[in-house]
């Protein structure tokens, strides 16, 4: 309970100091509709399974605005709801979507094996790539971006939900933590951001 | 064509001939099967109405969220209890919610509404919770699902099935 308090403490911290830095942007040019996180968040960095197997690190994205997002596949309604989401916002950029790379992290890998991740992307668009570690190599990655996730109990027929941060982190083409975004976020917005960041290269 | 001429023993799947008495015996049983479909719709019938039902789909046999706007045209407030659908095998009511900073989902045993109220089930917020599918479904399906209510009232509502990207 008080390491929950405690990164929902942190959280707010951020987003004040994220809050303070988009006012000082705003004098100079036109704010994101994302929150602002550049300098706040860890730079890209993970060891993880992709969806074909393949071990994969973050320079297998260098070059694209990479969008992060933590989740897991028996999720019937905020995952696939913000993924549609993402989906709506890259189909806004029209070519420049092959510029960016949706990655999927499974909070739950016990279930979401690389088969079933492989579907599970492949229906929201070629530009969605899901990804698996094991236990430790999920919580530490959570750790690195404060996300907080927890395996509920699980009914009599053992199914469970797990409660997870629905955070959307956006990373420029060289790897850097630059937007926040959330299940409120809509497409424009999202795509609007996007096309800024992947103009700016 | 050839097949037509080779004799029925050597058949790998012949039709059996019904004898006529078996035809009666099955001829009564779904006589009956109207009869008791009759009833259920002549019980039903509470003074709402569902418009814009959807399922979004996801592959495999992972749980399926239904949304759908429910409007109470009646007089009297009723409570939505739950639903079922012989396309699968358990229907949960839940509501997504944030606590503490993750999304999670409450389980719900009733939803009350009053007259002249819109309940909407729609993504982020309430939604049924479709789970094991007793077919394989596909996108532009339609799939009944009964909603039930209290006074033992309940509803057939057609779902359109749509794609996982779908709101």
């Amino acid at each position: 309970m008080q390491s929950i308090m405690k990164a929902r403490h942190r959280w707010l911290t951020l987003i004040s100091i994220a809050l303070l830095t988009g006012l000082t942007a705003c004098q100079q040019q036109k704010p994101w509709a994302l929150r602002d996180i550049s300098g706040i968040v860890a730079p890209l960095e993970f060891h993880l399974t992709n969806q074909d197997g393949q071990k994969v690190d973050a320079s297998s994205y260098r070059g694209k605005t990479v969008l992060l997002y933590f989740g897991y596949t028996h999720c019937p309604d905020v995952c696939p709801t913000t993924l549609g989401t993402l989906a709506l916002a890259l189909n806004r950029l029209g070519p420049d979507a092959d510029k960016v790379r949706v990655l999927f992290v499974t909070v739950d890998p016990a279930r979401d094996t690389v088969a079933v991740l492989k579907q599970y992307v492949n229906a929201f668009g070629p530009q969605f790539v899901g990804l698996r570690g094991s236990n430790d190599q999920t919580e530490e990655l959570s750790r690195r971006y404060r996300i907080a996730y927890s395996r509920e109990n699980p009914d009599r027929q053992g199914n469970y939900t797990v409660a997870h941060s629905n955070a959307v982190f956006v990373f420029d083409a060289k790897g850097n933590a630059r937007l926040l975004g959330g299940s409120d976020d809509k497409a424009d917005a999202i795509a609007q951001d996007l096309k800024r960041l992947i103009s700016a290269g | 064509m050839m097949q037509c001429l080779i004799e029925p023993k050597r058949r790998f799947f012949s039709t059996p001939v019904l004898s006529t008495r078996l035809k009666y015996t099955i001829g009564a049983g779904i006589a009956a099967l109207f009869a008791l479909s009759a009833c259920t719709a002549a019980m039903a019938a509470p003074e709402v109405s569902a418009k814009n039902a959807r399922i979004r789909l996801l592959p495999g046999d992972l749980p399926l969220a239904g949304y759908f706007d429910l409007v109470n045209q009646g007089k009297t407030p009723f409570t939505l209890l739950g639903a079922s659908s012989p396309a699968f095998k358990t229907i949960h009511m839940h509501l997504s919610t944030e606590q503490n900073g993750k999304s999670t989902m409450l389980a719900i045993e009733g939803i009350e509404m009053n007259p002249g109220e819109t309940l909407r089930f729609t993504p982020g917020g309430y939604h049924l919770m479709l789970m094991q599918r007793v077919k394989p479904l596909q996108v532009d399906d339609q799939v009944p699902i009964t909603l039930k209510f209290s006074g033992n009232q309940s509803l057939d509502v057609m779902f359109k099935v749509q794609g996982a990207g779908s709101q």
